[in-house]
C-alpha cells in the first residue's frame, strides 16, 4: 500500500518486485522454514507482501505467483535432496493455482 | 399518499454481498415482501475435498475478509475434535483474544460504517464526517484496534497467518501484547463516546417473538465450541449440528434457509446476549441498562446495540486475556499431532452468530468431506419474515412508501448480513 502511494505521488509507474519472498524474509532475520523441515515456496513467489506468513512461521503458499525468473529445477533440487514430501509440495503448488505452468 | 406500489431495491446497499428486497404493496395492503439472495456459490466445501489437514484453515479463512478468524478456528477445531488434538492453554487464549479482535473490527465495521448512517438519515458516513467527527473518528479507532488485536494474536489483521491445527504456528510477541494492553487501555473510553451516540439514536419500536440459537458454556460468554442452545429450550452436542440448523433451499434465493423449533430463527449479537448475558463483563451489562437491551429482547434493531455491549465486553475480557498472556510462558504454543481419521464439529460464534465447519478426514489426515453452515445462512429466513412483519407493522402505522423502504432496509442490515459468506 505505502509502495502504491509513494508511486502515485511521485508519478512513477506502480510496479511490483521482481525478487521472490525470500528477499524481504531474510531481511526479516526468520530462520528459513526449509531449516525448520517444511517445505516453503519462498525461493519462486514474487516478494510484495513483506514475507508476513514465513514470519508467522507458516510456509509460503506462492499467493503472488512467481518471482520474475525463477529457477524451478534448482528448487526441485532443494526440496528433493532434503527428501521432503512430494504430495506436500504439490499440493503446496497448486493451492493458488499459480505454478501449473512450472509444474513438472 | 400513494396506495399502490413495488420497492424494488437491487441491490442493497452497507451490507456485504449481493441481495435484493421486494415489497408490493396494493390498496394499502402488504401483498408481497421478499428478501432474494442472488450471489454465485463459490463451492468451497468441494475445493476443501481431498486438501491435508495442515492446510484447510488457510483455505477456508478466504470464505471471509471480515471474519476470516472465525472460519480458520471453526476448521480448526472440527479437525483437532476430529484427530483428537489436544492444543496447550496458550494457544486457546491467544485464540480467544484472536477472536475479540475479529468481532471489535466487525462490529465496528457494521455499527459506524454500515447501520449508523440509516439512523442519521444520511446515506453514507461522509456526511457524517461532517456532523458527527467524533463518532466516525470513533469509529475508525476501535476498527483500527480490533485489526491490531487480530495482528498481534494471528501474524495479520486479515486472513490469519499463526492460527493452525495443534495450536500456534507462532506465539504472540510479548512486547507486542504489552503495547496491546495500552492501545486497548488508551482507547476503551472511546465506546462511552459511542455508547452516548447510539443512547441518542431513535430505535423503531418494533418486534417480532423468534427463536434465538447460541452457543454455550458454562463458565463464560460463548466464542469458540460449547453446546448449541436456543431460547425455545432446545439443547444439543456440538456435532449434532444438523438437528440445530435443518437447511432447506428456496427457489428464489442462492443462499440457503434453515429452521428449528419454528418458522424461523435467529443467531448473532442478539442471540448471543438473549441466551447468554449473565455471562457479561459488568461493565457491558452496565452499558446493556443504559442502552435499554434487556434479555429477552426481540425486536431485530436491536442486534445493533447487543454488538455495541458485545464490544464492552471484549475489551474488558481482552484486557484480562492478555494479562494472563503475559504472566504465562510462551514457548511451547503447538501441540505436535498425528494425522488420523475422523469426523466432527467445529461451532463458534462469528461476529454475526454460530458458524459450523463439519470436517471428516482419512487417515492420512486429509479431507474427506467437509460442511459449511454460515450465520447468515440462518439469518435468512428470519429477515425474510421480518421484512413481511416490519412492512405491515410500517403499513399501520400510516407510513408513505419512502418511510418503508427505508424501515425493510434498516432491519435488513441490522442483522449485518454477510451474503458472499452465506454463498460460500
Amino acid at each position: 500500500m505505502e509502495r502504491i502511494i509513494i508511486s502515485l505521488v511521485t508519478g512513477s509507474l506502480v510496479t511490483l518486485p521482481k525478487y521472490p519472498v525470500c528477499v524481504e524474509c531474510k531481511a526479516a532475520l526468520n530462520t528459513c522454514l526449509f531449516e525448520l523441515g517444511e517445505i516453503c515456496l519462498g525461493p519462486i513467489t514474487r516478494a510484495g507482501c513483506h514475507a508476513v506468513c514465513t514470519t508467522g512461521k507458516t510456509p509460503c503458499l506462492g499467493c503472488r505467483g512467481p518471482a520474475e525468473e525463477i529457477n524451478m529445477e534448482a528448487f526441485l533440487h532443494l526440496v528433493g535432496e532434503r527428501e521432503l514430501s512430494r504430495s506436500d509440495l504439490q499440493e503446496k503448488l497448486a493451492f493458488y493455482n499459480a505454478f501449473d505452468a512450472f509444474t513438472p | 399518499m400513494k396506495r399502490d406500489y413495488t420497492i424494488d431495491i437491487h441491490h442493497l446497499t452497507r451490507v456485504e454481498g449481493h441481495a435484493n428486497i421486494s415489497i408490493t404493496v396494493r390498496e394499502g395492503q402488504l401483498i408481497e415482501a421478499r428478501w432474494t439472495v442472488v450471489e454465485t456459490p463459490r463451492f468451497f466445501e468441494v475445493m476443501l475435498k481431498g486438501m491435508s489437514a495442515e492446510r484447510v484453515p488457510f483455505l477456508t479463512s478466504r470464505i471471509c475478509g471480515i471474519c476470516s478468524i472465525s472460519h480458520a478456528l471453526a476448521s480448526i477445531r472440527a479437525l483437532e475434535r476430529a484427530m483428537d488434538i489436544r492444543p496447550p492453554a496458550v494457544a486457546e487464549k491467544t485464540r480467544l483474544l484472536a477472536m475479540h479482535g475479529e468481532t471489535l473490527q466487525s462490529h465496528a465495521l457494521h455499527l459506524f460504517f454500515l447501520a449508523a448512517p440509516d439512523f442519521a438519515g444520511t446515506a453514507s458516513i461522509l456526511p457524517l464526517m461532517e456532523s458527527h467527527p467524533d463518532i466516525v473518528r470513533a469509529g475508525l479507532q476501535l476498527k483500527e484496534l480490533g485489526n491490531e488485536i487480530s495482528r498481534v494474536t494471528t501474524g495479520r489483521c486479515t486472513h490469519p497467518v499463526s492460527l493452525v491445527v495443534g495450536g500456534l504456528s507462532k506465539a504472540p510477541d510479548k512486547a507486542a501484547l504489552a503495547a496491546l494492553q495500552k492501545m486497548i487501555r488508551e482507547r476503551k473510553p472511546l465506546l462511552e463516546t459511542a455508547c452516548a451516540f447510539f443512547r441518542s439514536l431513535a430505535i423503531p419500536d418494533f418486534s417480532r417473538e423468534t427463536e434465538f440459537i447460541s452457543l454455550s458454556n458454562s463458565t463464560s460468554y460463548p466464542s469458540i465450541g460449547g453446546c448449541l442452545i436456543s431460547s425455545d429450550g432446545i439443547k444439543r452436542d456440538e456435532n449434532e449440528y444438523l438437528l440445530m440448523t435443518n437447511e432447506y433451499t428456496k427457489e428464489f434465493s442462492t443462499s440457503k434457509f434453515t429452521r428449528l423449533s419454528r418458522e424461523t430463527s435467529a443467531a448473532g449479537a442478539l442471540a448471543r446476549f438473549n441466551n447468554s448475558s449473565a455471562f457479561l463483563h459488568p461493565e457491558a451489562l452496565k452499558a446493556a441498562e443504559s442502552l435499554g437491551l434487556r434479555p429477552v429482547c426481540h425486536n431485530p434493531f436491536m442486534n445493533n446495540i447487543a454488538q455495541l455491549v458485545e464490544c464492552v465486553h471484549i475489551l474488558e475480557d481482552a484486557e484480562l486475556l492478555i494479562d494472563s498472556l503475559l504472566d504465562m510462558e510462551l514457548s511451547a504454543v503447538k501441540t505436535p499431532w498425528k494425522a488420523q481419521a475422523g469426523s466432527a464439529t467445529g461451532a463458534v460464534e462469528a461476529p454475526r452468530g454460530i458458524l459450523y465447519h463439519h470436517l471428516e478426514t482419512d487417515a492420512e489426515g486429509r479431507v474427506v468431506r467437509a460442511d459449511c453452515i454460515i450465520p447468515t445462512t440462518q439469518n435468512n429466513a428470519n429477515i425474510n419474515l421480518d421484512l413481511k412483519a416490519v412492512a405491515e407493522w410500517a403499513l399501520e402505522k400510516g407510513k408513505n412508501d419512502r418511510e418503508i423502504e427505508k424501515l425493510c432496509e434498516m432491519v435488513v442490515r441490522s442483522y449485518d448480513p454477510c451474503i458472499s459468506c452465506s454463498v460460500h
